[in-house]
Formats: structure tokens, C-alpha cells, sequence
């Protein structure tokens, strides 16, 4: 049976007693905020890098941090845009290193590129895998643009405060960045968008 | 109204399609789909763009994937712990070490006068080095990027 983990969004107030038990190193507390955001901070991270292995590695980082740097997150604030912001710095890390993203193209373009409805577990993982591996394609700052908008689902003005860059042309840089994404999936077989 | 081209209409497409336009901008764009064949293709095969990238959303991780997640993260956790008790234990054995062997050499008169000199210089400079990096973590430790991540 493939039981789904769920992602349950926490109010500030569930989150306070939780982020400052994790600051005195209770684990429970740490396990709770982890089954919580884990899912959601992983499959962010999926989409900036591109390569599952890759992000799972960057999202357990932002949770190390967490568990470290608990008692440096303000507990009266929402903590997923805290996470959100150190996760997408941990991907833009990894991305750096030349070796590492060289290997995790090789990974990303041997994996296969299926055809799929998102009807069922599977399907929806084929289907995610295929968007990964067609973000993984574009540039840093454009795939970060389509991943805040589609995954994140934030506004214009929130994705310009996340990415420091002016508001008045988010338009014009998701315009780019879906038209060279559509491209892409296109050569990898998406008919649908041509 | 202002006349805009086809290209133009479809930078504002994106902020209509992200319900980030007004009114005024609505319209404007409403009207030129309608009367766009190409723009109105344009705005289907984006709609669908939208659709499929949001399915990435409809994918989540089965609890043993969680589970076994879980269990990595937490390790490498408690090794992070390990790790910081093995260093200070070595540092503080390494010291008491250090100050043991050096009792007995600055004291050994057979030991040439320039011997003890550079043994003091490069002991000096180690203890230089070691309080500049000191130093240096704390200021980083006021200025923790993590309290200034926005929220």
C-alpha cells in the first residue's frame, strides 16, 4: 500500500511551543515540524535542482539548520518562508559546485521522461518528474521564478521580496521563463503545449 | 486605449493568467484574445503550461519515504552532536597535551636558545590564528544570516 505522507499547513501559534522545544534539543518537537514541512520543502527543492537526490539533500540541510539555528527563528512568525528561503539558498549552493552539477545533468537526463496523468501516486511522480527534469533545463533565476509561482503560489510582490528583484518586471521574467519552459517541454514531448 | 503588439499582450497575458492585473488591463487584454486567434492559442497552450507545472504539486512522499527521510535527517543530526563532542574532547586533549610536553622543553636546558625561539613563535602565531578565527565566528554570530532571512 503506498500511503501518502500530508502536508498540514501549522498556524503560528501550533508552531511557537514546537520551534522553541527544538531550540532545547527535543526531538519530538524536531520530528513534528519535519513530518509537517518536509514534504513540501523536498519537492521545492525537487523543482530549483532538478534532481531528486540532489534536493533531498538540500531539504534534510534546511532542516539541519532548523534544528541548529531553532533558537535564531523568530517562533511569533509563520516558519515555511523561513524555510523556503533557506532551502532555495542551500540549491543555489549546490549548484555551484561544478563537479556536483555536472554529475546530477548526467542523473537528470538519464531518467526517463514519462507520459502521465496525475490521476494516481505514480502517475503523479512520472508526471512531476517530467516538470523536474524540464526545469532543470532552465536557468537558475528562471526556474526560481517558476517554482515560487507555481509551487510556492505567491504573489508578484512576494516572489520580487523573496528574489530581490524589482516588482515591476516579475511580469516580463515569467513571461521568458514559461515561453523557454514550454520550449522545452515541447522537445521533451508535451504536444499538448504546442 | 493604447495599442500595444502581440508580444506585448503576452507579457500581460502572464498577469492575467496570475490574476495580477487590474481591471482596466483585464479588459484590454480580454479583448485582444478575442480578437487574436494567435494570442488565444497562446493563452490555452499557457493555461495548460500552468496546469502541468502545478501537478508537481499533486505529488507528495509516502510515509515510508518520510519515515526513512526522517530517520537520515535525524542522524545526520546526532552526528553533527557527535562530531562537536569529538572536537572539543581532542581540542581539550590536545591542549592539556601540548602544555605537558612544553612544561618539560622550556624547562630542558639542553634545548638550543633558537630551538625555544621558533617553538615560541609558532606557538604564538597558532594562538593568533586560533583567536582571529574566534573572533571572527563570533561577529558572524551577531550578524546570523538566519535572523535576517524575511518572512
Amino acid at each position: 500500500m503506498n500511503t501518502q505522507a500530508t502536508t498540514v499547513t501549522m498556524t503560528a501559534d501550533a508552531e511557537q511551543p514546537l520551534l522553541e522545544a527544538c531550540a532545547r534539543g527535543d526531538r519530538r518537537a524536531f520530528e513534528t515540524l519535519f513530518r509537517n514541512y518536509f514534504g513540501r520543502v523536498h519537492r521545492l527543492a525537487w523543482a530549483l535542482i532538478g534532481d531528486r537526490d540532489a534536493a533531498l539533500d538540500a531539504a534534510q540541510n534546511a532542516f539541519l539548520k532548523l534544528y541548529r539555528h531553532a533558537d535564531r527563528v523568530d517562533p511569533r512568525r509563520p516558519l515555511f518562508p523561513w524555510l523556503r528561503a533557506i532551502v532555495i539558498r542551500e540549491c543555489r549552493m549546490q549548484q555551484r559546485g561544478e563537479r556536483r552539477r555536472r554529475a546530477r545533468e548526467e542523473r537528470v537526463a538519464r531518467q526517463a521522461v514519462p507520459h502521465a496523468s496525475a490521476a494516481d501516486p505514480v502517475a503523479a511522480r512520472e508526471a512531476a518528474e517530467r516538470v523536474a527534469r524540464a526545469l532543470s533545463e532552465l536557468p537558475s533565476a528562471e526556474r526560481e521564478l517558476i517554482v515560487l509561482k507555481h509551487l510556492e503560489e505567491l504573489r508578484y510582490v512576494e516572489i520580487a521580496a523573496t528574489l530581490g528583484i524589482p516588482a515591476g518586471t516579475v511580469m516580463s521574467r515569467l513571461y521568458q521563463a514559461r515561453r523557454k519552459l514550454r520550449e522545452i517541454l515541447v522537445r521533451l514531448g508535451a504536444e499538448e503545449l504546442r | 486605449m493604447m495599442l500595444r503588439s502581440c508580444e506585448e499582450y503576452r507579457v500581460l497575458l502572464m498577469g492575467y493568467l496570475d490574476g495580477e492585473l487590474d481591471a482596466t488591463q483585464r479588459a484590454e487584454v480580454e479583448k485582444h484574445i478575442h480578437s487574436c486567434a494567435d494570442c488565444s492559442a497562446e493563452r490555452g497552450s499557457y493555461e495548460n503550461l500552468n496546469r502541468m507545472v502545478q501537478a508537481m504539486n499533486t505529488y507528495t512522499e509516502s510515509e515510508r519515504a518520510l519515515d526513512r527521510y526522517w530517520q537520515q535527517t535525524w542522524n545526520r543530526a546526532e552526528r553533527g552532536i557527535g562530531w562537536f563532542l569529538f572536537g572539543a574532547g581532542a581540542i581539550l586533549l590536545t591542549g592539556y597535551g601540548v602544555f605537558e610536553a612544553s612544561r618539560e622543553f622550556w624547562t630542558d636546558p639542553t634545548v638550543p636558545l633558537i630551538v625555544r625561539i621558533g617553538a615560541g613563535a609558532g606557538g604564538l602565531g597558532v594562538l593568533v590564528l586560533l583567536v582571529s578565527l574566534v573572533r571572527e565566528r563570533l561577529m558572524l554570530r551577531k550578524k546570523e544570516r538566519y535572523t535576517e532571512v524575511e518572512r
